[in-house]
């Protein structure tokens, strides 16, 4: 197993917002915050493979915050984390029509005492309705799209990627995969909208 | 293409950094005056950010299938790691014992100490009607080696037993190139009286570990431990072989 970076906060922060996502930071998110939050997951209803899925949404929502310059340091990575695994955890419970008024009084009177991320996961099902968008479009086109939109593959680079004939399949190729997508999000207006307040978290 | 696939490729290649600044301001005048255009321009530019957020989405998802393999592999090794460490340290504690006694065998081997090990003297027996008082024979008995040595000289016609003790002689008192001689003389296959032969044999082999010969002592030695037949075979050990070979090496084989 390769050795895990130990980051401090600001070390973490600072390595998140660089060109490319570090494995190692992404490493270091599990390695130190998993257990606890995957426990709280655990201990609310949840199954060993929703503390696995909300975790992997929390981190992949914290990464973003932070690159979009979200995260204001206000609190640790730690606290910040925990308020938006329950925010994400209590959003799933919701859209599982599984809360109990009870509880959810119980988790309003909770709320004033932590940061309040609910805006960070209010947008959740729209980008979940767009990530299963994208599986739609097929292998092919998943693999040219992020490598070239994520992450920033020379087309030569990528051609070996999908075993095309030349640059200029691959092209047209790519064309076609970013206008399906187009053309999916041109036809739900209301899901395209709600998808982009998520990515710019309203504001 | 048509037109629109023209457009869409435009804005895709005005979004993705691709055009020339001439061809982006005639994309942005086209843009400023068509609306649907527009339309398209901002879903092309949220399909982009999708991709993006769904490649960090499949970066973290790699990340942790890798983290989740190691971890499984980790368990895998530990449930072998104990049996083979167990094995390992076994073997390791054989290695070591052999290993420590090699070092002992071969710091402690020397031609002086196999020779004190494992040399006996000689016992002259007399055959039945043999007469009893024969110089050379008296002489030996007595170890007055000199004495036997001037016997073996005055004696006009040595039998094989003179030369044997004569040797013997010649060997007690460090004289090894005459002892090696007598008894070489008794080896030869040549000599129709192969009568001391075996003692001849055995008594040379520790001549020549005296005269630190040691890999001509190995040589006669493993002649004798290899014929069960011979006189001597039972005296010649194993492990009297194996410190004659280390022997051997450390004198580099001379």
């Amino acid at each position: 197993m390769s050795k895990v970076i130990g980051y401090s906060d600001e070390e973490l922060i600072k390595t998140l917002k660089k060109d490319r996502v570090s494995d190692l930071a992404i490493k270091h998110l599990y390695k130190n915050y998993y257990g606890g939050l995957s426990s709280y997951v655990r201990n609310n209803q949840g199954s060993e493979q929703d503390a696995e899925d909300i975790f992997q949404e929390v981190i992949v929502n914290f990464i973003d915050v932070v690159r979009r310059d979200k995260f204001k340091g206000e609190s640790s990575i730690k606290t910040f984390l925990y308020s938006l695994c329950r925010f994400t955890w209590l959003n799933e419970l919701k859209r599982r029509n599984r809360v109990l008024h009870r509880e959810e009084k119980y988790e309003a009177a909770r709320d004033l005492e932590e940061t309040d991320v609910s805006y960070l996961v209010a947008g959740r099902e729209s980008k979940n309705i767009v990530m299963t968008m994208i599986d739609k479009l097929g292998d092919v086109c998943r693999k040219i799209l992020v490598a070239f939109y994520y992450e920033d593959l020379p087309m030569k680079d990528i051609l070996p990627l999908v075993e095309f004939q030349n640059e200029q399949v691959l092209r047209n190729k790519k064309y076609k995969c970013l206008k399906s997508l187009e053309q999916m999000l041109d036809s739900n207006p209301e899901l395209a909208r709600q998808f982009k307040n998520a990515l710019t978290y309203g504001s | 293409m048509d037109r629109n696939e023209e457009i869409t490729e435009k804005l895709i290649q005005y979004l993705d950094g691709e055009l020339s600044d001439n061809e982006r301001k005639a994309v942005e005048e086209l843009l400023s005056a068509d609306e649907a255009m527009q339309k398209e321009l901002h879903n092309l530019q949220l399909a982009q950010e999708a991709v993006r957020a769904y490649g960090l989405k499949s970066q973290v998802a790699s990340v942790r299938k890798q983290m989740l393999q190691a971890e499984a592999e980790a368990v895998s090794k530990s449930k072998v790691y104990p049996f083979a460490l167990h094995l390992m340290k076994y073997a390791a504690i054989l290695m070591f014992a052999l290993l420590s006694v090699t070092i002992f065998m071969y710091a402690s081997t020397s031609s002086a100490r196999l020779y004190k090990e494992n040399y006996q003297p000689y016992k002259v027996s007399v055959a039945r009607g043999e007469n009893p008082n024969n110089a050379i024979v008296n002489d030996f008995n007595t170890a007055n080696y000199s004495q036997v040595i001037a016997d073996f000289k005055a004696t006009s016609s040595p039998n094989n037993r003179d030369y044997l003790l004569a040797a013997q002689a010649y060997q007690q008192t460090h004289q090894y190139g005459d002892a090696i001689t007598l008894y070489n003389r008794l080896i030869n296959p040549g000599n129709p009286d192969n009568s001391f032969r075996d003692d001849a044999e055995y008594y040379l082999g520790f001549t020549y570990l005296e005269n630190h010969q040691s890999a001509k002592a190995k040589s006669i030695f493993e002649k004798i431990y290899t014929n069960p037949d011979h006189l001597y075979h039972d005296k010649v050990t194993f492990w009297m072989m194996l410190r004659l070979k280390i022997l051997a090496i450390k004198d580099h084989g001379k």
